[in-house]
């Protein structure tokens, strides 16, 4: 079911209220069976499945728990071998086959790839790294094993943040099943005006840029500026793409009386590729941080071990995203900028202080921003092509083809015929809708705004303390923005096929 | 429970912006859903019964011209089709001798087909020929759509005519989709822009001898449809992309496809032999798709779905000893690219050089 579908619409409601009328004892049930139905909506049959694997996981943690040391690795390995080898089936076998079997062509052998046809689960990277986080905090004794497995399936999954997060962990969400949660105006209505915002940066922002991104990225012909503006567009999609639907989550969640962990926090104004990553995807970063980086030696260990452990990280974290060869480059390069900015840093202090950048902290940070920002939108290339030589072509017209590209740019003296052609371009991208897509790109600069206004704070707490004339005419203003500009094709989120 | 209260009082007051959603729908009512309905398109219908083409028609309901149409009419045509837009360029234009009537409808099903050929029952009769655009979801139970529900009970009363009486293989939704759209936030959007276009009252159609204009399209008085000369002109490269456009957001025929559905190739057998046994002509006409459609962006695994559907439409006009034209192929019938409106729809052209294939009807 997605988020920004009618069923949903339908769906929540009912739930919430049903969720508030019941005795407190039964609530997990009904949770329980709301987000069974929740994610029955995609594929029925792969609820077994998942079944399956919460009760591989389940057993797991209470046999970890109750046993001698030297057995409680060994489930421990059982548990994580059997997440993962469900992951690998689904998400990365026909990956692997046919990279062996494209080396095995190169090499001269015939060996023909078997095809293995099932669908991607929904959801699966994300309950599936919940469900290690589970039972890898129960080996290291820092969570009790949960007992009633109706709470532990509610854990893997409780349909707000089932299909694509936040990635939850034990000690956090587990706990707040056992809450009795009332019925409360400030939270009730702030977890509301989270699930407006983020239909706003769905429908609104991210639906809207994406019809320019799909036309440009679509023709190989794109000159190369429009890929760059499709590019910078992609990142305000992505972003608004995911943090809206983790705002629905959070606020679905907070109706209900449960807080889940924060995802996002402006990425875009980070000055480091190391803090953009301390912003973005919060909780898949931890994660990668806990269980991967610490385990590899994190910072307590050598420079050269120490590029290891980053390198090794970032492209996991890239396969995570997909089983394509665009993601693991797109892992790689954010693994380089962090060893480089790293071991750049010293450097690039003193040049700012030998150049007097320093004492412009404006400005300097200011670069700092547009630098990552743009580092980050190279990497969204690869994010966003679908495959390497669409990457490849895509870039080379950016920087360096005709005189649409940066190359074109700085060399060419652009004549009164290029603006129209490159005109002739970007409208075409653009589709008929010109003004909804004007309002759209408007909206990004208004949700920027919200967000400086906002700081750290969540779109709930905005206008609080406010008069309610300033109060209403925001809230009125979201709602008639997303009716009025809104795109309503029922797109699926970007996230829900990793 | 003051809680609860205050909670529902602050969500009543984003109230009125619905009532007025819902009030802009209703009235401005782009698609001539509620208050416009049935006027616009029986308009649109006597118009054409009157022997004139209509131009400047949008957003209308083809199922409801289709019966006033039959209704309007003086007497019965010695030819008609029933198919989608993808037959909609068969008419005068291929058999000059004849009186022929289009009664083709965009996305045009089975259920439509029974519904429209029920209305020529109650007129009197069928034609003596009818050519059947046999698409590939003719067949397929989870692409009948909604639309066919506008004449529901004329496809519900053809198919008790046929011997089934089970209602469930046409099954109308519970909520009318004209319901649904009045709650449509698309449908808002739509009813702002034909505001902004055309004021409160919308901009009407006309008579018209014309049968090509430069910039709209026109719906000929022998149910053809007229495509302006701004989209018969386009070159190539702007056919190809159109086509990869359009494919790549309306291929929901092929979803949910394996093979033919059973039940539905029942209704289509026991049709037919209903229709033969009263000395009526079927022909089917399989509409081709553009090149790049059927060779590039269909998958190995949805082009065989294609072949198998093609095959099956063969052998079954085989077994009844009826004429079949054209091919889902559009190598197999001689055509290039050029010879494509867009992805779905070969050029007036190229269906009559498809017609001129050697058919003598």
């Amino acid at each position: 079911m997605l988020f920004n579908s009618i069923k949903f619409l339908i769906f929540f409601p009912i739930v919430t209220i049903g969720y508030f009328l019941i005795p407190f004892r039964f609530r997990w049930l009904l949770l329980l069976i709301a987000s069974c139905l929740f994610y029955m909506a995609f594929i029925p049959k792969y609820i077994l499945f998942l079944f399956l694997l919460i009760g591989i996981d389940f057993t797991a943690g209470i046999m970890i728990e109750q046993s001698k040391e030297e057995h409680r690795k060994i489930y421990l390995i059982i548990s994580i071998l059997s997440t993962c080898a469900a992951l690998f089936v689904f998400k990365y076998f026909n990956f692997f086959n046919n990279t062996a079997a494209g080396l095995s062509h190169f090499l001269g052998w015939h060996f023909k790839p078997y095809h293995f046809g099932w669908v991607l689960p929904i959801g699966l990277s994300f309950h599936t790294f919940q469900s290690l986080s589970y039972v890898i905090e129960v080996y290291k004794g820092r969570y009790k094993a949960e007992r009633n497995l109706g709470i532990y399936a509610l854990y893997v999954m409780f349909y707000p943040q089932l299909v694509a997060g936040p990635i939850e962990r034990p000690y956090h969400l587990l706990p707040q099943f056992y809450k009795e949660h009332s019925v409360d105006y400030e939270r009730i209505t702030g977890g509301l005006k989270l699930m407006a915002w983020g239909f706003f940066k769905k429908a609104v922002i991210a639906d809207r840029l994406a019809i320019f991104v799909n036309n440009a990225y679509a023709d190989h012909n794109s000159l190369g500026i429009t890929y760059l503006i499709a590019t910078i567009f992609f990142a305000f999609q992505i972003y608004c793409d995911f943090s809206g639907y983790t705002d629905i989550a959070i606020g679905a969640a907070k109706v209900m009386g449960f807080e889940l962990i924060k995802n996002f926090d402006r990425p875009y104004i980070a000055k480091s590729l190391t803090e953009f990553w301390h912003r973005w995807h919060i909780s898949l970063s931890t994660w990668f941080r806990d269980y991967v980086y610490i385990s590899l030696g994190g910072n307590r260990t050598t420079i050269p071990f120490w590029i290891l452990s980053i390198m090794i990280t970032f492209i996991i974290s890239g396969l995570w995203h997909g089983a394509n060869w665009t993601f693991v480059i797109w892992g790689a390069l954010n693994g380089f900028y962090m060893v480089f900015g790293r071991l750049t840093s010293g450097i690039r202090d003193s040049l700012a202080q030998k150049t007097g950048l320093s004492r412009h902290p404006m400005l300097h940070n200011g670069l700092k921003i547009l630098t990552t920002f743009l580092l980050v939108c190279m990497g969204w290339v690869f994010f966003r092509a679908k495959d390497l030589g669409e990457a490849a072509h895509i870039l080379k017209d950016i920087f360096y083809k005709g005189n649409g590209s940066i190359y074109g740019w700085l060399t060419h003296i652009t004549s009164a015929d290029n603006y129209s052609i490159i005109q002739t371009d970007i409208l075409n991208k653009i589709g008929p809708d010109q003004f909804q897509f004007g309002c759209g790109v408007l909206m990004v600069v208004v949700m920027l705004i919200f967000e400086a206004v906002l700081g750290e704070k969540l779109f709930s707490q905005l206008a609080l303390g406010w008069k309610a004339p300033a109060r209403w005419l925001v809230y009125y203003g979201l709602v008639i923005a997303i009716i009025a500009l809104g795109v309503f094709n029922r797109s699926p989120f970007i996230y829900f096929q990793f | 429970m003051d809680q609860t209260k205050k909670i529902f009082k602050k969500i009543a007051l984003f109230l009125p912006i619905l009532g007025l959603m819902v009030a802009v729908n209703a009235i401005v009512d782009p698609a001539h859903l509620y208050l416009k309905s049935k006027s616009y398109e029986e308009g649109i219908a006597r118009i054409l019964a009157s022997g004139h083409n209509v131009a400047n028609v949008h957003n209308f309901d083809h199922r409801l011209v289709q019966k006033y149409r039959i209704a309007k009419e003086k007497g019965l045509p010695d030819m008609i089709v029933l198919g989608s837009s993808r037959s909609m360029q068969i008419g005068t234009n291929i058999f000059p001798d004849k009186l022929v009537v289009n009664n083709s409808v965009p996305g045009g099903s089975l259920a439509d087909y029974l519904g429209i050929l029920f209305n020529y029952e109650q007129k009197g009769g069928i034609p003596k020929t009818i050519v059947f655009c046999v698409d590939p979801w003719v067949l397929n139970p989870n692409n009948v759509g909604n639309d066919w529900v506008s004449i529901k009970e004329d496809t519900y009363a053809m198919l008790d005519k046929l011997g089934f009486p089970s209602r469930k293989i046409f099954k109308a939704p519970l909520i009318s989709p004209k319901m649904t759209n009045l709650f449509s936030f698309s449908y808002f959007q739509t009813a702002i822009q034909t505001v902004f276009k055309e004021g409160f009252e919308g901009d009407s159609y006309f008579a018209t001898d014309k049968e090509i204009a430069d910039d709209y399209d026109i719906e000929l008085k022998d149910g053809r449809r007229s495509y302006s000369k701004s989209f018969r002109s386009r070159s190539e490269k702007e056919i190809e992309k159109t086509a990869m456009d359009n494919f790549t957001s309306i291929n929901k025929e092929f979803y949910d496809f394996q093979k033919p559905d059973h039940g539905m190739s029942n209704i289509l057998k026991k049709l037919i032999s209903y229709l033969q046994s009263k000395n009526v002509t079927v022909v089917f006409y399989l509409a081709p798709y553009h090149p790049v459609v059927y060779n590039t962006l269909l998958s190995p695994a949805k082009q065989k779905v294609l072949i198998e559907i093609e095959n099956n439409y063969r052998d079954f006009a085989k077994r009844h000893d009826l004429k079949i034209l054209g091919s889902y192929d559009p190598s197999k019938v001689g055509l290039g690219g050029l010879d494509f409106y867009d992805d779905f729809h070969a050029s007036k052209e190229a269906v009559e050089k498809i017609f001129k294939q050697g058919i003598d009807l």
